[in-house]
């Protein structure tokens, strides 16, 4: 038996002792000197007997009562521990939190988890109450707070299964504290079952610690030794070679974990079959190259694969790409001749025989109809008078479906109607033609342009400021429309180049002439980069995104209602519908692999990998664990004994001894008073 | 414990705790008896007077307090009042010295009381120029102080109740008849015992010291305790002189016991009735002021 308030034990025995012994002298026969025993006659011993023995019992009995209050203020309880046949562990609530991100396929982490998980929830109470969170990047709860053990045993067996995601192990503890909000036991627990590794503990657990009433359990699996190789970098490289094209796969093998292993070779599979092997070497920092020359127009999908160790999910990078036909470049020209015309400069750019990365057409025109435009993808329309509204209907079009258009200047447009045409087209109004000479004695050079877009990032690395030799004489000046973005200004602030987006194609207005006409940009070192740099970034808008992580979320891009069909490895197919807005979402990737979505006559093709820091296995220990989600290690001391005080308050209140004590106590004291008083009763009758 | 005056009266008392203190037995009697005609004379005392008797002309040696000045301023001659108490009487004071004297519930035990009492009529006695003895007895004469008035007599008295020591057991028959025989003039008998004895012992002894034409005062000392009998619970009880032991249950034997002493007392008090013997009870915890006035009662009944 414990005690409340033990001090009223030592109190009561401080009060108890004398009250003791003075009824023990009762007992006893007091020897007195009397001055003469003439009038008195010895009491019967039968008597005497009898009578000691009443004192006696009397004596015990106000022991007990005396003896019992003092208990009872000390109020007793009985730990369950010393009541035999009855659980030793007293009724709980417990959130059983069970890691499941992809470190956990480790061997047979997962298996040994959900043992654990399985062993805890055998071992319950009763009463006990349970709530199963699998966690990883995200905590899900399988099961809700209930006594129904069968059930959540029957979950984490069957239902439970590892992801491919990475550790977070934050939002699985908060969601456990909001869980046991609603429990109903006031023993309450976390039971932490993962590997503890330390790419899942953010720095959010610096502000933060676990509720202290909450009993915290860290199980860790884990072993003493791993080992792990993965594919921890990797990328893609093309270039195109006339029609086809050399890509470049690089990777970077890491290895981590107590023991480093050599990886000893890395494979390249395409489109099924695997094309190439190689070794890892030390000495090159663990990175391979694989090389692929001479892919023609096509779809390939594949991986780099690593030989198979204890997790062999990160020893895979999938990837997609489409190698699509030469771009087509189609120049219109409204020169009267070709030679020194704005055709003949780009020509002299694009075109490398069988080299050249694009097919190059110099047309007029009459070229601009939806069939002819259909088989290019890029359109230089220089020096043109004027435009139809058909043929600017017709160049949006062409536009809006991606295609890019580039307009430059020349001595034949027709700046009042063409200036009609570039606001049709959205680009803006055209303002005077600038003799820059006439007005500044000098010619305009490029004063001011985003360095961080695309056209001109190239140059930024040269660091020599080549983009600012270029002189030009003349040039257009345009006030930009709204949906139009200037991104490059001559020194004298008016737009060198205006750019606009329109559907999934762009615009780019270059103010003067792409030959010597009105200056000599032709003939300066960076014209060529440059108008590379312009036809590359037209074209750039039709690539779709085409690697995603486990977990991420695809869009796709149609027509409203369209339906997709996507299908997942393992050979599952989902449907995929696009909203009002013309795109659609798909979710379902949390297998890696390679994916496939197909609209009709068009198919897209991504990858989906894991993310490789989920693949260092370095580990805390309980003890690192516990303290970073308790804050505390002597806390948890005290933690403990607040609990263990709490439960022993709980468990007093439950027993409610002292009321039975109490009502003993009255019995006690009734029996005493009759008994005391029963003699005297007797003589007077 | 102090005892109730008679209604209506002033006399003042002394508690018999604080006289058991005074260890000078003379100063004692002193202190008692002055403070008790102190008293007497301021209150309207009834039935009892002392009564002018005659003149006689002064004698050297005469108490000066005794001259009547009244008739000096007269008659130019010095007379001294004689009163009706100033008659030659013999008081023969019998103390009993028996172990169960010794007995006390309080601070002071009934031979204390009784060595005080008979202090005090001592004193008073010689003072009113009568003859006194003392006589220690218990289960026989211990020690006798023949009658005599002189201020040194009470000096030897005084002394005596001081040094006198507890003796044995009691057994009144024997030192009551011998005593009877040894006084040949009659006078007033003082016997101060808790007389714990057979009553027909003391009856016995009683009726010869009467049937010798002698005045009898009896003062049986008792203790609070012994009269009312407050023991709890079972005691062992030893008897003082015999050293017999029992057990009672004391609220079982309380009742046989009072039922005893008033049935003793009864006896006594009847017997003594029947001889014209005065028979008082006194306790320890009352003071003597009573006694004295039992003593000048007699006195003036006997003139």
């Amino acid at each position: 038996m414990s005690f409340i308030n033990p001090i009223f034990l030592f109190a009561a025995s401080a009060a108890l002792l004398p009250i003791l012994y003075h009824l023990i002298r009762k007992i006893r026969a007091r020897k007195v000197k009397f001055s003469s025993l003439l009038f008195l006659k010895a009491t019967p011993k039968a008597l005497i007997r009898k009578r000691r023995l009443r004192d006696l019992l009397l004596l015990v009995v106000r022991a007990l009562i005396l003896g019992f209050l003092a208990v009872s203020f000390a109020r007793p309880f009985i730990p369950r521990e010393s009541i035999p046949l009855i659980s030793q562990v007293q009724d709980k609530s417990v959130v059983i939190l069970l890691d499941n991100s992809y470190s956990m396929q480790y061997r047979n982490f997962f298996e040994r988890a959900k043992e654990e998980a399985v062993n805890i929830i055998d071992n319950a109470g009763n009463a006990d109450e349970f709530a199963v969170v699998v966690f990883s990047e995200e905590p899900q709860q399988v099961s809700r707070l209930s006594d129904d053990i069968a059930l959540h045993k029957n979950i984490v067996v069957n239902a439970v299964t590892v992801s491919n995601r990475i550790t977070d192990l934050y939002k699985p503890l908060r969601l456990a504290e909001e869980i046991l909000k609603d429990a109903k036991h006031n023993e309450q627990q976390i039971v932490l079952i993962s590997d503890f590794q330390s790419n899942g503990w953010s720095s959010q657990f610096e502000n933060w610690n676990i509720d202290q009433s909450i009993t915290f359990v860290p199980i860790k699996i884990a072993e003493e030794e791993v080992t792990n190789s993965y594919i921890n970098k990797f990328d893609l490289k093309n270039k195109r070679l006339g029609d086809a094209v050399a890509v470049q796969f690089g990777l970077q093998v890491g290895t981590q974990g107590t023991i480093i292993e050599q990886v000893k070779e890395v494979s390249l599979w395409i489109n099924g079959k695997e094309v190439d092997r190689k070794m890892v070497e030390e000495e090159q920092s663990h990175q391979v190259f694989f090389q692929q020359m001479d892919l023609r127009e096509g779809t390939y999908q594949g991986y780099v694969t690593l030989n198979e160790d204890n997790l062999t999910v990160d020893n895979f990078n999938y990837f997609s790409f489409m190698i699509e036909q030469r771009p087509s470049i189609l120049c219109i020209d409204g020169s009267t001749e070709f030679s020194q015309s704005n055709a003949f400069f780009l020509e002299n750019c694009f075109y490398m025989e069988e080299q050249s990365i694009y097919d190059f057409s110099v047309g007029r025109k009459d070229f601009l109809t939806p069939g002819l435009l259909n088989n290019y993808d890029v359109v230089f329309l220089t020096n043109v008078s004027s435009l139809t509204n058909q043929e600017v209907t017709l160049l949006k079009e062409f536009v809006e479906k991606g295609g890019g258009l580039i307009i430059s200047f020349g001595e034949q447009v027709n700046l009042e109607q063409f200036s009609r045409n570039l606001i049709d087209l959205g680009i803006g109004s055209l303002g005077e033609r600038i003799a820059v000479r006439t007005l500044e004695l000098s010619n305009a050079i490029i004063g001011e342009v985003d360095l961080k877009h695309p056209i001109f990032s190239v140059f930024a690395k040269s660091g020599t400021g080549d983009i600012f030799r270029p002189k030009f004489r003349e040039y257009v000046k345009i006030i930009p429309d709204t949906n139009s973005a200037v991104i490059g200004k001559y020194d004298t602030d008016d737009a060198f180049m205006i750019e606009r987006i329109l559907g999934e194609g762009k615009i780019l207005v270059f103010t003067s002439t792409f030959n010597t006409e009105w200056g000599d940009f032709p003939v300066n070192e960076i014209y060529l980069p440059f108008v590379y740099q312009v036809a590359k970034y037209v074209l750039a808008s039709s690539e779709m995104e085409n690697s995603f992580v486990v977990g991420g979320t695809v869009p796709l891009h149609s027509e409203p209602g369209d339906e997709w069909e996507v299908n997942a490895p393992g050979e599952n197919i989902f449907k995929v519908t696009i909203d009002e807005t013309g795109t659609g979402y798909f979710r379902e990737t949390e297998v890696p692999g390679n994916y496939r979505a197909g609209h009709g006559n068009e198919q897209k093709y991504f990858s989906v990998n894991v993310e490789a820091r989920e693949s260092d296995l370095t580990s805390k220990d309980e003890a690192e664990v516990y303290t970073a989600v308790t804050r505390s290690i002597n806390k948890s001391d005290n933690e403990m004994k607040l609990t263990n005080l709490s439960n022993i308050l709980e468990e007093e209140k439950n027993q409610k001894l002292w009321r039975y004590i109490m009502l003993f106590i009255i019995m006690l004291f009734l029996f005493e008073t009759f008994f005391a008083n029963r003699k005297v009763e007797a003589k007077s009758k | 414990m102090n005892y109730t005056p008679i209604k209506g009266s002033p006399i003042r008392f002394i508690d018999p705790e604080i006289l058991s203190r005074i260890s000078n037995m003379e100063l004692l009697a002193r202190k008692i008896v002055e403070g008790f005609i102190s008293g007497l004379h301021k209150s309207p005392y009834k039935g009892f007077s002392v009564e002018f008797l005659e003149y006689r002309p002064y004698i050297p040696g005469d108490d000066p307090m005794r001259i009547d000045w009244k008739l000096y301023a007269r008659s130019d001659r010095f007379f001294i009042k004689e009163f009706e108490d100033e008659t030659n009487t013999c008081c023969h004071i019998l103390l009993d010295i028996s172990n169960s004297m010794e007995y006390a519930s309080m601070n002071i035990t009934k031979f204390q009381y009784g060595s005080i009492l008979a202090a005090s009529l001592a004193y008073f006695m010689i003072r009113q120029r009568d003859r006194v003895g003392l006589y220690f007895f218990d289960n026989q004469i211990r020690e006798r102080i023949p009658a005599k008035s002189t201020q040194g007599h009470l000096i030897t008295i005084l002394h005596s109740l001081e040094n006198i020591r507890p003796g044995t057991r009691t057994s009144m028959g024997r030192p009551f008849h011998e005593l009877a025989d040894s006084i040949k003039k009659r006078g007033i008998i003082v016997i101060i015992s808790d007389l714990l004895e057979e009553p027909e012992t003391i009856i016995d002894g009683l009726k010869h010291f009467r049937f010798a034409g002698n005045d009898i005062i009896v003062f049986q000392i008792l203790d609070p305790f012994e009269l009312t009998f407050q023991f709890k619970d079972i005691v062992e009880l030893e008897d003082m002189e015999t050293s017999e032991r029992i057990i009672i249950m004391s609220d079982e034997a309380k009742e046989a016991y009072l039922y005893n002493l008033e049935q003793f007392r009864s006896i006594l008090k009847k017997e003594c009735g029947l001889l014209r013997i005065d028979y008082n009870i006194l306790e320890t915890n009352k003071p003597l002021d009573y006694a004295l006035f039992q003593y000048l009662s007699k006195r003036s009944v006997r003139k």
